[in-house]
Protein backbone atom coordinates (compact mmCIF):
# COMPACT_ATOMS: atom_id res chain seq x y z
CA UNK A 1 0.00 0.00 0.00
CA UNK A 2 1.29 3.62 -0.89
CA UNK A 3 2.67 5.19 2.45
CA UNK A 4 3.39 8.98 2.27
CA UNK A 5 4.75 11.17 5.61
CA UNK A 6 4.37 14.52 6.80
CA UNK A 7 6.53 15.63 9.61
CA UNK A 8 6.14 18.97 10.94
CA UNK A 9 8.87 20.63 13.54
CA UNK A 10 9.08 23.99 15.38
CA UNK A 11 6.28 25.34 12.99
CA UNK A 12 4.10 28.14 13.27
CA UNK A 13 0.36 29.17 12.18
CA UNK A 14 -1.52 32.30 12.72
CA UNK A 15 -4.91 32.85 11.10
CA UNK A 16 -4.92 29.95 8.58
CA UNK A 17 -8.46 28.86 7.35
CA UNK A 18 -10.67 26.72 5.34
CA UNK A 19 -14.27 24.98 5.78
CA UNK A 20 -12.03 22.27 6.86
CA UNK A 21 -8.49 21.47 8.11
CA UNK A 22 -7.85 25.30 9.08
CA UNK A 23 -4.49 24.07 9.49
CA UNK A 24 -4.20 20.20 8.20
CA UNK A 25 -7.01 18.13 6.33
CA UNK A 26 -5.67 14.51 5.23
CA UNK A 27 -8.04 12.51 2.61
CA UNK A 28 -8.74 9.04 3.07
CA UNK A 29 -7.40 7.48 0.17
CA UNK A 30 -4.82 5.72 1.47
CA UNK A 31 -1.75 5.26 4.54
CA UNK A 32 -0.44 8.35 6.12
CA UNK A 33 2.21 9.25 8.65
CA UNK A 34 1.83 12.39 10.66
CA UNK A 35 3.47 14.34 13.24
CA UNK A 36 3.28 17.69 14.38
CA UNK A 37 5.93 18.22 17.11
CA UNK A 38 7.24 21.74 18.96
CA UNK A 39 4.98 23.52 16.68
CA UNK A 40 2.32 26.46 17.56
CA UNK A 41 -0.89 26.54 15.89
CA UNK A 42 -3.20 29.71 16.75
CA UNK A 43 -6.03 32.21 15.60
CA UNK A 44 -8.12 29.38 14.18
CA UNK A 45 -11.87 30.51 13.25
CA UNK A 46 -14.82 28.88 12.28
CA UNK A 47 -16.29 29.87 8.73
CA UNK A 48 -18.82 27.11 8.97
CA UNK A 49 -20.24 24.73 11.48
CA UNK A 50 -17.64 22.05 10.31
CA UNK A 51 -15.03 24.05 10.65
CA UNK A 52 -11.93 21.72 11.94
CA UNK A 53 -7.92 22.32 12.94
CA UNK A 54 -6.88 19.13 11.69
CA UNK A 55 -8.77 16.81 10.37
CA UNK A 56 -7.71 13.25 8.91
CA UNK A 57 -9.80 10.26 7.52
CA UNK A 58 -7.40 7.52 7.64
CA UNK A 59 -3.56 6.75 8.88
CA UNK A 60 -1.92 7.70 12.14
CA UNK A 61 -1.24 11.02 13.55
CA UNK A 62 0.95 11.85 16.43
CA UNK A 63 1.21 15.82 18.32
CA UNK A 64 3.74 16.58 20.39
CA UNK A 65 4.41 19.29 22.56
CA UNK A 66 2.17 21.46 20.45
CA UNK A 67 0.34 24.67 21.62
CA UNK A 68 -3.26 25.23 19.98
CA UNK A 69 -4.75 29.04 21.03
CA UNK A 70 -7.52 30.88 20.19
CA UNK A 71 -9.48 29.50 18.20
CA UNK A 72 -13.24 29.48 17.12
CA UNK A 73 -12.96 25.57 15.61
CA UNK A 74 -13.22 22.44 16.54
CA UNK A 75 -9.51 20.99 16.98
CA UNK A 76 -9.10 17.58 15.84
CA UNK A 77 -12.00 15.08 13.78
CA UNK A 78 -10.03 11.87 13.36
CA UNK A 79 -12.21 8.99 11.84
CA UNK A 80 -10.33 5.54 11.38
CA UNK A 81 -7.36 7.08 12.84
CA UNK A 82 -4.39 6.17 15.18
CA UNK A 83 -3.66 8.98 17.24
CA UNK A 84 -1.36 9.72 19.54
CA UNK A 85 -1.47 13.33 21.08
CA UNK A 86 1.20 13.97 24.09
CA UNK A 87 1.93 17.47 25.81
CA UNK A 88 -0.24 19.07 23.90
CA UNK A 89 -1.49 22.68 25.38
CA UNK A 90 -5.54 23.92 24.45
CA UNK A 91 -5.92 27.53 25.50
CA UNK A 92 -8.96 30.14 24.47
CA UNK A 93 -11.47 28.63 22.60
CA UNK A 94 -14.70 29.65 22.42
CA UNK A 95 -16.53 26.73 20.57
CA UNK A 96 -20.15 28.32 19.75
CA UNK A 97 -20.85 27.60 16.59
CA UNK A 98 -19.60 23.75 15.61
CA UNK A 99 -20.63 20.71 16.84
CA UNK A 100 -17.84 19.78 19.50
CA UNK A 101 -14.65 21.41 21.14
CA UNK A 102 -11.94 19.44 21.24
CA UNK A 103 -11.80 16.18 19.45
CA UNK A 104 -14.58 14.36 17.92
CA UNK A 105 -12.91 10.55 17.26
CA UNK A 106 -14.52 7.67 15.39
CA UNK A 107 -12.97 4.20 15.06
CA UNK A 108 -9.81 5.21 15.97
CA UNK A 109 -6.96 4.17 18.38
CA UNK A 110 -6.40 6.98 20.47
CA UNK A 111 -3.50 8.26 23.19
CA UNK A 112 -4.37 11.10 25.18
CA UNK A 113 -1.39 11.92 27.50
CA UNK A 114 0.03 14.90 29.29
CA UNK A 115 -1.60 17.56 28.33
CA UNK A 116 -3.66 20.71 29.38
CA UNK A 117 -6.74 22.04 28.10
CA UNK A 118 -8.01 25.96 29.87
CA UNK A 119 -10.05 28.49 29.12
CA UNK A 120 -12.67 27.15 27.09
CA UNK A 121 -16.45 28.68 26.07
CA UNK A 122 -18.70 26.44 24.70
CA UNK A 123 -21.98 25.46 23.80
CA UNK A 124 -21.00 21.66 22.83
CA UNK A 125 -19.45 18.84 23.90
CA UNK A 126 -15.64 19.14 24.57
CA UNK A 127 -15.27 15.69 23.36
CA UNK A 128 -17.36 13.28 21.73
CA UNK A 129 -15.65 9.71 21.33
CA UNK A 130 -17.54 6.91 19.61
CA UNK A 131 -16.45 3.95 18.17
CA UNK A 132 -17.53 0.17 19.12
CA UNK A 133 -13.78 -1.09 19.10
CA UNK A 134 -11.59 1.52 19.76
CA UNK A 135 -8.60 1.12 21.87
CA UNK A 136 -9.04 5.01 23.99
CA UNK A 137 -6.57 5.87 26.90
CA UNK A 138 -6.34 9.30 28.68
CA UNK A 139 -4.15 9.81 31.23
CA UNK A 140 -2.74 12.76 32.97
CA UNK A 141 -5.02 15.32 31.53
CA UNK A 142 -6.00 18.79 33.09
CA UNK A 143 -9.43 20.57 32.40
CA UNK A 144 -9.86 23.49 33.51
CA UNK A 145 -12.21 26.87 33.39
CA UNK A 146 -14.62 25.34 31.01
CA UNK A 147 -18.14 28.11 30.45
CA UNK A 148 -20.92 25.85 29.03
CA UNK A 149 -23.39 28.33 27.30
CA UNK A 150 -26.97 27.72 26.39
CA UNK A 151 -27.68 28.45 22.66
CA UNK A 152 -30.41 30.16 22.60
CA UNK A 153 -33.64 28.81 19.85
CA UNK A 154 -31.94 25.38 19.93
CA UNK A 155 -33.06 22.28 21.16
CA UNK A 156 -30.13 21.90 23.67
CA UNK A 157 -29.05 18.74 24.77
CA UNK A 158 -25.37 18.51 24.64
CA UNK A 159 -23.43 18.24 27.89
CA UNK A 160 -20.02 19.31 28.56
CA UNK A 161 -16.61 18.14 30.13
CA UNK A 162 -15.89 14.84 28.73
CA UNK A 163 -18.00 12.97 26.58
CA UNK A 164 -17.40 8.86 25.31
CA UNK A 165 -20.20 6.69 24.14
CA UNK A 166 -20.26 3.12 23.35
CA UNK A 167 -16.34 2.77 23.89
CA UNK A 168 -15.17 -0.25 25.03
CA UNK A 169 -11.59 -0.44 26.93
CA UNK A 170 -11.40 3.34 27.96
CA UNK A 171 -8.98 4.58 30.78
CA UNK A 172 -8.92 7.62 32.30
CA UNK A 173 -6.31 8.44 34.53
CA UNK A 174 -5.28 11.49 36.77
CA UNK A 175 -7.95 13.66 35.33
CA UNK A 176 -8.08 16.98 36.48
CA UNK A 177 -11.46 19.11 36.61
CA UNK A 178 -11.95 22.66 37.75
CA UNK A 179 -14.05 25.31 38.15
CA UNK A 180 -16.50 23.73 35.44
CA UNK A 181 -19.69 26.10 35.17
CA UNK A 182 -23.05 25.02 33.88
CA UNK A 183 -21.54 22.05 32.40
CA UNK A 184 -21.21 17.99 33.32
CA UNK A 185 -18.07 15.84 33.86
CA UNK A 186 -18.35 12.70 31.53
CA UNK A 187 -20.99 10.74 30.18
CA UNK A 188 -20.34 6.77 29.52
CA UNK A 189 -22.59 5.00 27.45
CA UNK A 190 -22.36 1.14 27.40
CA UNK A 191 -18.52 1.25 27.89
CA UNK A 192 -16.35 -0.24 30.00
CA UNK A 193 -13.63 1.92 31.96
CA UNK A 194 -11.37 2.39 34.45
CA UNK A 195 -11.23 5.51 36.23
CA UNK A 196 -8.15 6.01 38.31
CA UNK A 197 -6.78 9.07 40.85
CA UNK A 198 -9.14 11.61 39.76
CA UNK A 199 -10.51 15.06 40.64
CA UNK A 200 -13.61 16.75 39.75
CA UNK A 201 -14.42 19.80 41.49
CA UNK A 202 -16.64 22.69 41.27
CA UNK A 203 -19.05 21.02 38.86
CA UNK A 204 -22.30 22.95 39.06
CA UNK A 205 -25.51 21.77 37.43
CA UNK A 206 -27.61 25.00 37.12
CA UNK A 207 -27.71 25.33 33.14
CA UNK A 208 -28.20 21.56 33.53
CA UNK A 209 -31.79 22.42 35.82
CA UNK A 210 -32.99 24.76 33.36
CA UNK A 211 -33.36 22.15 30.62
CA UNK A 212 -34.82 19.16 32.92
CA UNK A 213 -31.52 17.33 33.01
CA UNK A 214 -31.15 15.97 36.53
CA UNK A 215 -27.18 15.27 36.63
CA UNK A 216 -24.26 16.46 36.04
CA UNK A 217 -20.59 15.31 37.56
CA UNK A 218 -20.78 12.07 35.87
CA UNK A 219 -23.82 9.75 34.69
CA UNK A 220 -23.57 6.03 33.71
CA UNK A 221 -25.89 3.97 31.23
CA UNK A 222 -24.92 0.53 31.29
CA UNK A 223 -21.46 1.22 32.09
CA UNK A 224 -19.01 -1.38 33.58
CA UNK A 225 -17.00 0.51 35.60
CA UNK A 226 -13.96 0.80 38.35
CA UNK A 227 -13.38 3.90 40.18
CA UNK A 228 -10.13 3.95 42.38
CA UNK A 229 -8.79 6.49 44.34
CA UNK A 230 -11.68 9.56 42.95
CA UNK A 231 -11.95 12.80 44.80
CA UNK A 232 -15.67 14.55 44.18
CA UNK A 233 -15.82 17.43 45.76
CA UNK A 234 -18.36 20.23 45.89
CA UNK A 235 -20.13 19.28 42.79
CA UNK A 236 -23.62 19.13 42.26
CA UNK A 237 -25.39 16.20 41.81
CA UNK A 238 -22.28 14.74 40.81
CA UNK A 239 -22.34 10.93 40.21
CA UNK A 240 -25.56 9.05 38.73
CA UNK A 241 -25.36 5.49 38.28
CA UNK A 242 -28.12 3.88 35.79
CA UNK A 243 -28.31 0.31 34.90
CA UNK A 244 -24.23 0.02 35.52
CA UNK A 245 -22.08 -2.36 37.28
CA UNK A 246 -19.10 -1.53 38.98
CA UNK A 247 -17.12 -1.01 42.23
CA UNK A 248 -15.84 2.20 43.89
CA UNK A 249 -12.67 1.67 46.31
CA UNK A 250 -10.66 4.18 48.44
CA UNK A 251 -13.01 7.49 46.83
CA UNK A 252 -13.63 10.76 48.69
CA UNK A 253 -17.11 12.67 48.71
CA UNK A 254 -16.93 15.88 50.20
CA UNK A 255 -19.28 19.14 50.26
CA UNK A 256 -21.52 17.84 47.43
CA UNK A 257 -24.80 19.18 47.11
CA UNK A 258 -26.76 15.95 46.12
CA UNK A 259 -27.18 12.14 46.70
CA UNK A 260 -25.28 10.00 44.72
CA UNK A 261 -28.18 8.22 43.27
CA UNK A 262 -28.20 4.69 41.90
CA UNK A 263 -30.85 2.52 39.47
CA UNK A 264 -30.53 -0.49 38.30
CA UNK A 265 -27.76 -3.04 37.89
CA UNK A 266 -25.76 -4.60 40.29
CA UNK A 267 -25.77 -3.13 43.72
CA UNK A 268 -22.55 -1.52 44.50
CA UNK B 1 3.32 24.62 -3.37
CA UNK B 2 2.49 21.22 -4.73
CA UNK B 3 4.73 18.36 -3.60
CA UNK B 4 4.07 15.62 -6.51
CA UNK B 5 4.58 11.75 -5.95
CA UNK B 6 6.78 9.56 -5.13
CA UNK B 7 9.35 12.21 -3.62
CA UNK B 8 10.95 13.41 -0.49
CA UNK B 9 10.60 17.26 -0.01
CA UNK B 10 12.16 19.34 2.97
CA UNK B 11 10.86 22.54 4.18
CA UNK B 12 13.28 24.47 6.27
CA UNK B 13 12.89 28.07 7.74
CA UNK B 14 10.56 29.06 5.41
CA UNK B 15 7.26 31.31 5.28
CA UNK B 16 4.11 30.92 3.51
CA UNK B 17 2.03 33.92 3.83
CA UNK B 18 -1.14 35.12 2.40
CA UNK B 19 -1.29 32.00 0.05
CA UNK B 20 -5.02 31.14 -1.22
CA UNK B 21 -6.11 28.05 -3.49
CA UNK B 22 -9.18 25.62 -3.31
CA UNK B 23 -7.27 23.26 -1.54
CA UNK B 24 -4.17 23.50 0.80
CA UNK B 25 -4.06 27.22 0.97
CA UNK B 26 0.14 26.90 1.00
CA UNK B 27 1.06 23.18 0.51
CA UNK B 28 -0.80 20.80 -1.53
CA UNK B 29 0.59 17.35 -1.08
CA UNK B 30 -0.44 15.10 -3.90
CA UNK B 31 0.93 11.30 -2.36
CA UNK B 32 1.19 8.80 -3.16
CA UNK B 33 5.15 7.72 -1.01
CA UNK B 34 5.13 11.00 -0.93
CA UNK B 35 7.61 12.64 2.38
CA UNK B 36 7.21 15.99 3.03
CA UNK B 37 9.32 17.72 6.00
CA UNK B 38 8.50 21.08 7.84
CA UNK B 39 11.24 22.49 9.83
CA UNK B 40 11.32 26.48 11.59
CA UNK B 41 8.21 27.06 8.88
CA UNK B 42 5.51 30.29 9.93
CA UNK B 43 2.10 29.92 8.27
CA UNK B 44 0.73 33.03 8.40
CA UNK B 45 -3.33 33.88 6.82
CA UNK B 46 -2.77 31.04 3.95
CA UNK B 47 -6.78 30.20 3.06
CA UNK B 48 -8.44 27.39 1.20
CA UNK B 49 -11.95 27.77 -0.10
CA UNK B 50 -12.65 24.12 0.79
CA UNK B 51 -9.85 22.37 2.71
CA UNK B 52 -6.71 22.03 4.02
CA UNK B 53 -5.77 26.15 4.98
CA UNK B 54 -1.71 25.62 5.09
CA UNK B 55 -1.87 22.13 4.41
CA UNK B 56 -3.90 19.55 2.09
CA UNK B 57 -2.94 15.94 2.25
CA UNK B 58 -4.15 14.28 -0.87
CA UNK B 59 -2.13 11.24 -0.96
CA UNK B 60 -3.88 10.24 -4.37
CA UNK B 61 -3.28 6.24 -4.43
CA UNK B 62 -6.07 5.15 -5.60
CA UNK B 63 -4.99 7.36 -8.80
CA UNK B 64 -1.50 6.71 -8.60
CA UNK B 65 -2.43 2.44 -8.45
CA UNK B 66 -4.50 2.87 -11.59
CA UNK B 67 -1.98 5.16 -13.39
CA UNK B 68 0.41 2.41 -12.73
CA UNK B 69 -1.79 -0.69 -14.25
CA UNK B 70 -2.83 1.60 -17.21
CA UNK B 71 0.84 2.64 -18.00
CA UNK B 72 3.17 -0.61 -16.66
CA UNK B 73 6.62 0.49 -17.34
CA UNK B 74 7.65 -2.49 -18.54
CA UNK B 75 6.00 -3.93 -21.62
CA UNK B 76 6.64 -7.50 -23.52
CA UNK B 77 5.86 -7.20 -27.01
Amino acid sequence: MAFSSLTVVDTESNDSCAPQGCFLYAESYSKQNISITDSFIHNTRAETSITTVIELSSGNLQVKNTNFTNSTASLFKLDGTSARLENVQVNILNCQIVPFCIMQANAVELAFKDSKISGVISTRDLMVLNSQTASISFDNIEVSNVLGVKEVGQNFMQLFGLRASYITGLELDNLLFQNFTNTSGIILQNSSFELNNSRFTNQEERMLQEVNADFSGQQMFGANFVLSAENYTNNAQFLVLTSSNGTITSTDFNKNSHNTSYSGGVPL
Amino acid sequence: MRAGTQANYGIYDSTFENNYAKKGGAIYIEGPITSLSLAYTNFSQNVASSQGGAIYFANNSKRFENSVNKFPLFQRH
